[in-house]
């Protein structure tokens, strides 16, 4: 069994010592002396797209309230003034490749054609061409640096159709063809983003040991940076950009270690969480679909405990941009209780969805999606009642875009893509809100004739300071940010 | 067909040897993405071959052959083949990162810890870059590593505490072994200063500490293959580079001392000391099993440890006979893959296997060992059975829960183990017309059918069909059955456009004859091992490199001698310089 011990985790330990919560101290000081507010980014995916008779919310015109929210949704009617929902959102999918939750992945999260495949699994796992979103949203914002973990990714299951598959496994990338990989276990997040707990308080001697041990640290760092240098020197043209990649990494490792050490407790998580051991079975495609067992209790567990260290963080301003999978596209995720015809049997999600349509499985695909909303509609509940450090709710500092690969599971539509933002007052977004694309009523025909997705990422920027930002490879791919979302924050 | 001779993609060959790659088309999928200019510089469109005058040839008439005296549309002797591949800076992959670190340290570094296996290696790295959680995993693996030097400095080091010149001898030898070449006194000097910080504390954390920077370092993570320039504008990898692309290809691991050795006295330069060293590592059992596990990835044999199948049809299966399944196949190669009696390609069509209790029940044949689990040497029907192709282990991973697949068995034949030109994926707009086709209740054969007649589904299963229904003598474990529901099943088929292969085959057993009197089984292993070894995962089998090396291979050729041809092959030593967008 593995320790799971993280290389923080080890440093800290040697040190035994605690020196407290001095970086949100010092980040509140700095807030005071005017430097850019705590916002953050939790990006939320949700597997295989929704049933659209049952997503959207049914009324008029753009006030949120005179809506009812579709059945789907329901769980988040106590957010209806922290939401906006969009319809006629299209993904824009001309010129990439790929199947149709591996190129809906990619293109979601960069927003940049994907035209060249992976070799291999079926020639259906394209690469990212660019940085993710969030990473992107990262470089640019100053709002979103200065917290000691730059990002962190996270997913509750791991499975894809075949087992080097890319794509469908990440929602972040730090530049083309660089996938970040995600963690799994709760645990192994946890010691990311925590270390160790350290008792013994802040005296001389501990903050001592603190500081010799980061000197330690900071020599094997420094002497992988020294490397990376005369590496340069050797390497041809095209290849430095591989030496940079691993020297972000290092300057990435070096903020961690540099932090002061957190308390987990004091973040509101008390105990490391357990180990979850998740089934490997991989369904097969166009059979019953049937699993020997049940996943989606476990898959619950995982999500719960990986989306409560992710509040810690938050609190102790950690981290301040997280992407979060709940699997990938293709999920293998089992489902109890959810079959209509026979709620004892365990049907796997993304298999099912390619069968011939029919009234059962529409209702297992409805009954899943919801069970995604309750999820998120619990966690934001949480977030909306829990204080960070500074003494704001953690809603009110975060924007969560609820996205999904593809709009249709059973036909891999990317028209009207049911994508939604959450988020509190100081991110500036316009709660209460149904848009609709000016062009009207989507068609639900296969041409691209809709709102970008870029363009709703481009809105997106603006609670980040940086209202200028585009994404898109090209200008077909977007237009201009979706305007009438977010106040000037 | 002499074996040996398949053809490599003439005019692709002759366009490299011409110069005229822009001009050229159709090549991209078979030459794959091995260099630039081989596989970008194609541009979109109908089929047209220029000559060597500028002029377009006759697209209805083949192209002339350069260097094809006795007529039969095949060179020869060698083609021309520039390089291709090139200058490549290889992040070592998570197996290779970990048996490297284990070769340094030490088994124990793997004690408590998730440790990648070698069943389950990645053929090809996709995806594998340096990133924080990369590095932040291998920073976790190198505390790891340095704590098990923990109350062991003297012995492991032979020095005593405070001797830092003692020190300094045991790092720089340790850093070498790391890094796989020479190391300066610079780069000493400053690991030295590693030491030194942890010094302060005390004399073995300094050792760690320095062991920790070593195994974090970029020059320990990757490997180099930049080689040094040669006359004619091309390459040449170094003879450290040499030793390591030779380990890393036999072991997943860095060089041995002796390897090393021979690499710091330059021998390797020498064509004959590689192959000599490559004789010494294969004397050893746990490199040829390495070697196999290879052979099995790249045939994506690992899939079968995450197969299910229906349990009321296929009460017996479990994951442990998946296993045992394995472990047949593994043995199988052992026995065939080496041997000159044999030679690979019996790999195709012996019937000499080994087997346990269950698995002899799985093929229908008396079980002789005294315990159950106990697997012993065993014929199988030679009108059953026709080497891999028919083992249970790959029938079970070709199939589905409930019955076969025709399409990932034909994928399979026409892809990992002959290498025929790849087949892209259906288009969006099939997938409807394919699950209504898997409704519907009919045999594979008549799926099949169904694909042959219907446009655009006939484009590419034509490709392919074909060889998946030559398997549908062997149901979704492998179980040998001449009906399926009452309806006896048909096995022959027609295979088309397949170049030598093509042709009328009754059964599997017919086709796995042919096959083994071609060249393209042996090939398509040469292409596998190539692109292990230099990671360009876009060479195709008709490649002009692998055409060079595989010919005059003889049918009794093992796998040996396709690691000797993997060496001698340009591809494997020459690099190009790439341009920079």
């Amino acid at each position: 069994m593995k320790s799971y011990k993280h290389s923080r985790r080890i440093f800290l330990g040697t040190v035994g010592a605690a020196a407290g919560l001095v970086s949100l101290l010092d980040q509140l000081e700095a807030q005071e002396e005017g430097a850019p507010p705590i916002r953050r980014l939790l990006t939320v995916q949700r597997p295989v797209g929704t049933i659209h008779a049952n997503w959207w919310p049914t009324g008029s015109g753009s006030d949120l309230n005179n809506y009812t929210l579709g059945r789907i949704m329901e769980p988040f009617e106590p957010f209806k003034q922290k939401m906006a929902i969009f319809r006629g959102l299209g993904l824009p999918h001309g010129g990439s490749s790929g199947g149709g939750h591996e190129r809906g992945t990619v293109l979601s999260v960069t927003g940049r054609r994907a035209p060249n495949l992976y070799p291999g699994n079926g020639g259906d796992d394209p690469y990212a061409e660019g940085p993710s979103v969030d990473q992107l949203f990262l470089n640019e914002s100053t709002i979103l640096q200065n917290a000691p973990i730059q990002s962190i990714q996270l997913s509750c299951d791991r499975r894809a159709d075949t087992p080097g598959e890319v794509s469908p496994r990440h929602l972040s990338y730090s530049g083309p063809h660089a996938p970040m990989a995600p963690y799994y276990q709760p645990l192994e997040a946890y010691e990311r983003l925590f270390g160790s707990v350290m008792p013994g308080g802040d005296t001389d001697e501990n903050l001592a040991a603190l500081a010799a041990a980061r000197a330690r640290k900071q020599s094997v760092l420094d002497f992988a940076l020294r490397d990376l240098d005369r590496m340069r020197t050797l390497a041809p043209a095209a290849q430095r950009a591989k030496l940079d990649a691993y020297e972000a990494a290092i300057r990435e490792l070096e903020l961690e270690f540099d932090a002061d050490p957190s308390d987990p407790l004091s973040c509101g998580f008390d105990s490391p969480p357990e180990v979850i051991t998740v089934s490997e079975r991989v369904d097969p495609y166009f059979t019953e679909n049937v699993s020997p067992e049940r996943d989606d209790e476990k898959h619950r567990r995982i999500g719960e405990l990986h989306l409560a260290i992710v509040k810690a963080a938050f609190r102790c301003d950690l981290t301040r941009t997280v992407t979060f999978q709940w699997s990938p596209g293709t999920n293998h995720v089992s489902f109890g209780d959810m079959w209509p015809p026979d709620e004892a049997v365990f049907k796997v999600h993304h298999t099912t969805s390619h069968n011939t349509p029919n009234a059962d499985i529409d209702e297992f695909l409805t009954r899943i999606d919801h069970w995604y909303s309750q999820r998120l509609a619990t966690f934001l509940q949480e977030l909306e009642t829990t204080e960070d450090l500074s003494g704001k709710m953690i809603l009110d500092t975060t924007l969560v875009p609820y996205i999904t690969e593809v709009s249709v599971g059973h036909n891999h539509s990317w028209d009207n893509m049911p994508w939604v933002l959450f988020g509190g007052a100081d991110t500036g977004l316009i709660g209460g809100q149904m848009w609709t694309h000016e062009g009207g009523q989507p068609s639900g025909s296969t041409s691209f004739g809709q709102r970008s997705t870029n363009d709703y990422w481009m809105a997106c920027a603006q609670a980040f300071g940086i209202p200028d930002f585009v994404l898109g490879d090209d200008e077909d791919m977007h237009s201009t940010a979706i305007a009438g979302i977010f106040n000037s924050v | 067909m002499a074996p040996g001779s398949a053809k490599p993609d003439v005019r692709c060959v002759r366009a490299i040897s011409l110069g005229v790659l822009s001009l050229l088309l159709g090549c991209e999928a078979q030459l794959g993405g091995s260099g630039a200019t081989l596989a970008t510089d194609a541009p979109d469109g109908p089929e047209a071959v220029i000559g060597p005058d500028g002029t377009p040839l006759d697209p209805d008439q083949p192209p002339p052959v350069v260097g094809d005296t006795d007529g039969d549309g095949i060179p020869d002797g060698p083609v021309e083949c520039p390089p291709s591949i090139p200058q490549d800076l290889i992040l070592l992959s998570e197996l290779a990162f970990v048996n490297s670190v284990r070769a340094l340290v030490g088994n124990t570094v793997l004690d408590g810890r998730i440790v990648p296996e070698a069943e389950t290696k990645v053929f090809t790295q996709k995806g594998l870059v340096a990133n924080t959680s990369l590095v932040s995993t291998r920073l976790d693996w190198a505390e790891h590593a340095s704590e098990q030097l923990e109350g062991r400095i003297l012995e492991v080091t032979g020095c005593t505490e405070g001797d830092v010149a003692c020190a300094r001898t045991y790092l720089g030898a340790f850093m070498r072994r790391a890094y796989r070449r020479t190391i300066s006194d610079l780069e000493l000097d400053d690991l030295m200063t590693v030491f030194a910080t942890g010094a302060e504390t005390s004399f073995d954390i300094g050792v760690k500490l320095a062991v920790e920077a070593v195994i974090l370092s970029p020059s320990f993570n990757h490997r180099t293959e930049y080689g040094t320039a040669a006359a004619d504008g091309s390459f040449r990898l170094t003879p450290h580079e040499l030793a390591s692309s030779l380990s890393y290809l036999l072991t997943d691991s860095l060089p041995d001392e002796e390897l090393a050795d021979a690499a710091d006295a330059g021998t390797l330069a020498d064509p004959l000391e590689l192959v000599r060293q490559l004789d010494r590592l294969l004397g050893d059992e746990s490199v040829r099993n390495s070697v196999e596990k290879t052979v099995l990835s790249a045939w994506n044999m690992g899939n079968i440890f995450g197969k299910d199948k229906d349990p009321g049809m296929y009460p017996q299966f479990s994951a442990a006979l998946a296993s045992q399944m394995y472990h047949e196949t593994e043995l199988f190669l052992k026995d065939h893959l080496w041997d000159p009696a044999k030679g690979l390609n019996s790999v195709l069509t012996s019937r000499s296997t080994y087997l346990n209790e269950s698995l002899a029940a799985i093929y229908g044949v008396p079980f002789t060992g005294a315990a159950p689990n106990e697997f012993v040497p065993t014929e199988l029907p030679a009108d059953q059975r026709s080497g891999i192709l028919t083992q249970a282990s790959f029938m079970t991973s070709l199939s589905r829960t409930d019955s076969t697949s025709v399409v990932a068995r034909g994928l399979f034949i026409n892809g990992p183990l002959m290498c025929f030109p790849k087949v892209q994926s259906p288009p969006e707009a099939a997938i409807a017309e394919i699950e209504a086709q898997l409704e519907e209740d009919l045999t594979e054969r008549e799926r099949a059918e169904h694909r042959a007649a219907t446009s655009p589904c006939s484009n590419c299963h034509s490709q392919f069909d074909a060889f998946g229904l030559l398997l549908e003598s062997y149901d979704a474990i492998g179980q040998f059955r001449t009906a399926e529901e009452g309806i006896a099943v048909d096995t022959a088929v027609e295979v088309i456009n397949k170049g030598d292969m093509d042709g009328l085959y009754p059964d599997v057993i017919a086709f796995a004859e042919e096959a083994a009197q071609g060249a393209e089984f042996s090939q398509c292993m040469t292409r596998h091992l190539l692109v292990y070894a230099t990671g360009e995962d876009g060479i195709a089998r008709q490649h002009c490199d692998v055409f060079n090396a595989t010919l005059g291979l003889s049918p009794q050729a093992t796998l040996r001698d396709v690691l000797v041809r993997v060496l001698e092959a340009d591809a494997f030593s020459q690099r190009i310089e790439e341009s920079v967008p």
